[in-house]
């Protein structure tokens, strides 16, 4: 049931801050895993780097990248509001945040694609 | 300075350091579930500030490595044999291990039905998964071959 507090900036920031934050959660032991694979030479590290060349893993790879840089943002935000002695515009910090991460997620795909 | 103010702010939304220091009247159930939450508050918070450097020169680090396509061969010729790189790694492995478990145990949480101590042992497992593979994963780009082998 959406309520009226579901609407309010703050919600959504939380909202994309914890959506983000379990992507990287899930995403985290297979990107240490693959990266393991070096112990089994620099060949096989190739051999994964190959398959990351499909436009899909492209893709995600690009949407990991943005929900990295998506929460790290909306975390300073957070740091930001229990502990320094500022006045939040919630709506202005939550823009901006989703510019830093589509701007870095962007990056990273002009540089992958 | 940065930790005396994070338990400076902790302390205005728990009291139960004075419980903790002995001052109170002891570590009781409940007290003890909020000094549980007092340290976990502190723990996310610390090691998010931690991960803000991390994750900065990581994005960063990926931005310059992805340029003109990704080798093994480039990645290892960064890695291997890199006394700073592995330093900087390993202290990043210990710091999300902290971070992601604390952050996914307040979502489940508060999201889902499970509560209690097999979420907390559930979420310690995974911290420990975190940190094994993490700190393999460091290892295996930092190791020179021959040590590998041996």
């Amino acid at each position: 049931m959406m309520r009226a507090s579901h609407k309010q900036p703050g919600f959504v920031a939380a909202l994309l801050h914890r959506l983000a934050g379990i992507a990287l959660a899930i995403f985290l032991p297979l990107h240490f895993w693959a990266l393991s694979g070096a112990l089994n030479g620099a060949d096989f590290l190739d051999r994964f780097l190959k398959v990351t060349q499909h436009p899909l893993v492209k893709f995600a790879e690009g949407g990991i990248v943005v929900a990295l840089a998506l929460h790290m943002a909306l975390g300073l935000r957070v740091l930001a509001i229990e502990f320094l002695p500022v006045r939040e515009r919630t709506r202005v910090a939550i823009s901006i945040c989703l510019a830093v991460a589509f701007a870095v997620g962007l990056a990273f795909l002009l540089n992958v694609v | 300075m940065l930790l005396t103010h994070f338990l400076s702010a902790t302390r205005a939304i728990t009291p139960v350091f004075d419980g903790l220091s002995g001052r109170g009247s002891g570590c009781g159930e409940l007290q003890c579930w909020r000094a549980m939450t007092a340290i976990l508050f502190i723990a996310q918070r610390v090691s998010a500030a931690v991960l803000a450097f991390f994750v900065t020169v990581h994005l960063a680090t990926i931005l310059y490595a992805t340029r003109g396509g990704l080798t093994a061969g480039e990645v290892l010729a960064r890695t291997r044999d890199n006394h700073w790189f592995f330093a900087f790694y390993v202290l990043f492995v210990l710091a999300v291990s902290t971070h992601a478990p604390i952050g996914l145990r307040n979502v489940i949480r508060e999201w889902t039905p499970w509560q209690g101590r097999s979420l907390d042992i559930a979420l310690a497992i995974f911290a420990l998964i975190l940190l094994s593979t993490g700190f393999r994963a460091a290892a295996a780009v930092y190791l020179p071959p021959e040590a590998l082998l041996q």
